[in-house]
């Protein structure tokens, strides 16, 4: 089953996340900053990166400028889960390398679809 | 003209109702909605009352009149011609009355004639021989001596039951004769005695009744109608008498009055005109029934139109539409038409008449066994006024349903109206910003329904505006929200601007942190570049300082080089041009060597030349010597056939002869052959003669071909001493030629040497310009990259000082 990398700062929406995606089987790591995140990826290559936007010190989209940097992760799908809904966030995280984005809240099935789509 | 859409948009320019400006969103649609207000008030005012009124009162108005109209208009007929047929009516009717009265006079006089008292009296009479003695005399003399009682015998009983008769007032008089016709008994005394010579008497006699014609009686003051019947025996059915009444007219008309009278109008004239006599008998009309009326309604044409009826009814023929037309014209009357009436009981034939004359309609009946009609008249211009007075009752009719009905009409109007006019003015009320307000459920269901919307509109007007509030409220506080993170954004990024790249936008705005990342991004880069820029800036200014002694050194020495390559080249330069001049030396005496050995080569050219033109004239002449030989032996062999030719010609001649002399031997058949044989001799003759001349040209050919033979000879000898001659001297100019030949291949190495040479040295100067331009060139350039590095440590300086700046750690 497909590893996942969960980013976000606020633990509520961490394990909100997190219970999604184990239900749906998959398997989950999680980080609440950037740094932990860049830790955890050298541990072990997750096969996506869900992560939040908004995030002090890091962002999430700072992180996926980095990750796209980097020859070992450049191939990571990132996708971007953030409560900004405007087009204007999604077209800028999209030239920052994010593969799809969800809208918080979502659903479960929201974000499994998406992952589906982006793992396809 | 205005549409639905002015009430439907707030207006019909479209302000664009922008919200910063100081007039407020509700000011500009208080104003808008107040203008669109006005208008419809205005349509409501001037023209939904009215409007109503103007399209729904002539809808009720003109149905009402039309109907008021035609209903009037056909009562109006029905009137006329309920007045046409009561006009019919009372024409039967006095018609009827008339017959009646005849009748009921008969009755009477039936009654008298019946009486055994009478019957028994005429009886006893006509039997008596003193009567049958008086029917011999003279009329007159009898009524002379008669004159006084004018009664042949006085019956008091029976004049009493006369007299009786009369005063019951049916009667104006009534008496009895005896089947003579002699007066028998009377009520009162009559004028004559005898009555047998009277036409009614006769009458009456021969047909059992007869009706007199009715006369005018002074003493009466009334028209009586004489009726007389016959008295038959009841056993034998003979002729005892005959019994006479006056009837006055008089009783006619009470019934008359009575019956008819009443029920005519003011213009309807009914008379019962007896045709004969040519007087009415009653003339009836509204006030009552009179026969002292002396004239017939309509004249005396109408009277003799009455008489040809009376006959015509007489005549029992039917009348066809051309008389008609006829008596249209000859009485000058108008739509003239005729009835017969046939009774079952009597057969008795009734001839109906109606016609217009003079303003009048006429209804005409006769009366049937008496010459008598009734006319019946009554003028059109009644008529025509029949219903008139219901034209008033409908008027007023119209005029009461119309004015119910306008006065309906305004109030439903108003019914209409006043709803809508409330409305409006709550309209205008929440126009003008008081939206706490409801409309009266009242007036039609349409009304009703219009209100009700206006209330839902209204409610949805005020919960549009509290979510507008509510969403100003939100946009309001969206903004104070970006303001805020924008003024946090600039707090935080506002160092980079005096060039601190360690600064970072956070990303907590929901708005902004997009906008964030991207400063967050463009600061990182710009850091990156700061870095790169201070550290190769640092590595610019190092290697140039380490370079620039040295880079200064290479300068001069190069420019050094320089000016020492310029000195060698000038120097190889001059060599150049002493080696050009050599070889421009070498280059002529070549030339001239050149072309001694072509003038040398031309010469031994032409000895050559020569010599090969000596040994081809040698040639030559051999050919022609040898060639010259053949041609006298040739022309030797020419003798010897001429010779030949020469024998054969003395032969032939000599056989001419013979023949001559064998032809004339042959006689008269050899002649022909003698001509042939003369022929063959001038053949001969010409044969001998060409050889001779041939023998000549030969002769002359091979003097000539002696003469150039000896020529050859001599020429021959000449060529072969000159052809030694120039054999020696080609000898002399091959050596020369030889010599100036190695010459010329000397001068021409010269020549090449010198000039590869030359082309060594141009090559070399070629070379050397070239090496003293790039030299110079490098000189120039590392002067301009002396200055390079100078302008670049200049900028480098200048760049450090200004990443000096930029913090980046």
């Amino acid at each position: 089953m497909k590893n996942i990398l969960i980013i976000d700062d606020i633990q509520s929406e961490l394990t909100l996340l997190k219970n999604y995606l184990t239900k749906a089987g998959y398997t989950v790591v999680t980080a609440t900053n950037g740094q932990e995140a860049l830790e955890k990826i050298s541990q072990k290559k997750p096969d996506v990166i869900v992560t939040d936007l908004m995030m002090p010190d890091m962002g999430g989209l700072d992180l996926c400028r980095k990750l796209k940097k980097q020859t070992d992760t450049v191939d990571i799908p990132i996708v971007a889960c953030s409560a900004k809904n405007r087009e204007v966030d999604k077209m800028w995280a999209f030239k920052q390398g994010v593969k799809a984005y969800v809208t918080k809240p979502c659903t479960q099935e929201d974000l499994v679809d998406v992952l589906q789509s982006v793992t396809a | 003209m205005t549409t639905h859409q002015d009430f439907l948009s707030p207006s019909n320019n479209h302000e664009i109702i922008d919200l910063s400006s100081e007039k407020s969103f509700e000011e500009t649609n208080n104003q808008t909605s107040n203008k669109s207000i006005r208008k419809v008030t205005k349509i409501i005012g001037n023209s939904l009352r009215s409007r109503l009124l103007m399209t729904v009162l002539p809808t009720v108005l003109v149905p009402l009149g039309v109907a008021s109209l035609v209903g009037f208009k056909i009562i109006q007929q029905k009137a006329q011609s309920e007045i046409l047929s009561q006009l019919q009516q009372n024409l039967i009717r006095s018609q009827d009355e008339a017959e009646t009265f005849i009748k009921d006079n008969f009755t009477l006089t039936d009654l008298v004639a019946a009486n055994p008292l009478v019957i028994d009296e005429l009886r006893s009479i006509n039997n008596d021989p003193e009567t049958q003695k008086l029917s011999l005399v003279p009329i007159e003399t009898l009524e002379k001596s008669f004159n006084e009682t004018k009664l042949l015998k006085s019956n008091p009983a029976i004049n009493t039951y006369l007299q009786q008769l009369v005063k019951t007032g049916k009667i104006a008089e009534v008496f009895i004769t005896n089947s003579d016709g002699f007066n028998v008994a009377y009520s009162n005394p009559t004028s004559d005695f005898v009555q047998r010579d009277e036409s009614w008497w006769q009458t009456a006699e021969k047909e059992g009744i007869s009706v007199d014609d009715p006369e005018y009686d002074d003493s009466a003051k009334a028209v009586v109608v004489a009726l007389a019947e016959a008295i038959k025996d009841p056993n034998t059915g003979d002729v005892l008498g005959v019994i006479k009444t006056g009837v006055l007219a008089d009783r006619l008309n009470e019934r008359l009055t009575d019956n008819v009278s009443s029920n005519l109008r003011e213009t309807e004239e009914i008379q019962i005109i007896s045709s004969q006599a040519g007087i009415p008998l009653n003339t009836v009309n509204q006030q009552g029934s009179d026969s002292e009326v002396q004239t017939i309604i309509g004249g005396d044409n109408l009277l003799t139109f009455i008489k040809e009826i009376v006959s015509l009814n007489n005549s029992e023929s039917t009348i066809n539409s051309e008389e008609i037309k006829n008596l249209e014209q000859q009485y000058n009357l108008f739509d003239l038409t005729f009835k017969t009436l046939e009774n079952s009981d009597n057969k008795q034939k009734t001839l109906l008449a109606e016609f217009k004359q003079d303003g009048k309609i006429f209804n005409l009946s006769t009366i049937p066994g008496v010459d008598w009609v009734a006319v019946a008249s009554i003028n059109q211009s009644e008529i025509a006024m029949a219903g008139q007075e219901l034209l008033i009752v409908f008027a007023i009719t119209a005029i009461i349903l119309g004015g119910l009905s306008v006065g309906l009409i305004i109030l439903l109007a108003r019914n209409l109206s006043n709803p809508l006019t409330n409305l409006t003015n709550k309209a205008q009320q929440v126009a003008s910003g008081d939206l706490n307000v409801q409309a009266e459920l009242a007036g039609t269901f349409e009304i009703k329904t219009l209100a009700n919307s206006f209330n839902d509109l209204v409610l949805k007007v005020k919960t549009l505006l509290n979510q507008q509030e509510l969403a100003t409220e939100e946009q309001r506080e969206q903004r104070e929200n970006i303001e805020n993170a924008i003024i946090t954004l600039v707090d935080e990024i506002e160092g980079a601007a005096d060039g601190d790249l360690t600064v970072r936008a956070s990303l907590d705005s929901l708005e902004l942190s997009t906008v964030a990342d991207l400063f967050n991004l463009i600061i990182e880069n710009l850091k990156d570049i700061a870095t790169e820029v201070k550290q190769s800036t640092n590595k610019v200014s190092h290697s140039l300082e380490t370079n620039e002694h040295s880079i200064r050194k290479l300068a001069e020495q190069s420019i050094q080089d320089v000016e020492e390559i310029q000195k060698t080249l000038t120097s190889i330069e001059q060599m150049s041009q002493s080696i050009e001049e050599v070889t421009n030396n070498a280059a002529h005496a070549a030339q001239s060597s050149e072309e001694a050995y072509q003038e040398v080569q031309k010469g031994s050219n032409a000895m050559e030349t020569t010599v090969t033109s000596i040994l081809t004239l040698k040639n030559t002449v051999n050919d022609t010597a040898q060639k010259m030989k053949h041609l006298g032996e040739s022309s030797q062999r020419i003798s010897q056939v001429v010779a030949i030719i020469e024998e054969i010609a003395l032969k032939t001649n000599l056989l001419a002869i013979n023949a001559s002399v064998e032809a004339r031997r042959a006689g008269e058949q050899g002649q022909g052959f003698t001509v042939v044989a003369e022929q063959v001799g001038a053949l001969a003759e010409q044969s001998s003669n060409a050889t001779k001349e041939i023998g000549q040209i030969i002769a002359a050919i091979q003097r000539e071909t002696q003469e150039v033979a000896t020529q050859m000879e001599t020429g021959t000898t000449q060529v072969v001493d000159a052809s030694r001659l120039v054999e020696t001297t080609q000898a002399y100019l091959t050596k020369a030629s030889q010599k100036s030949q190695e010459i010329n291949q000397l001068m021409q190495s010269i020549s090449q040497a010198t000039i590869s040479q030359s082309e060594t040295s141009q090559i070399v100067t070629n070379l050397m310009q070239k090496v003293s331009q790039s030299s110079q060139d490098k000189a120039s350039s590392s002067n301009q990259i002396a200055e390079a590095i100078h302008q670049t440590t200049e900028v480098a300086k200048d760049l450090e000082s200004k990443v000096d700046q930029f913090r980046v750690n």
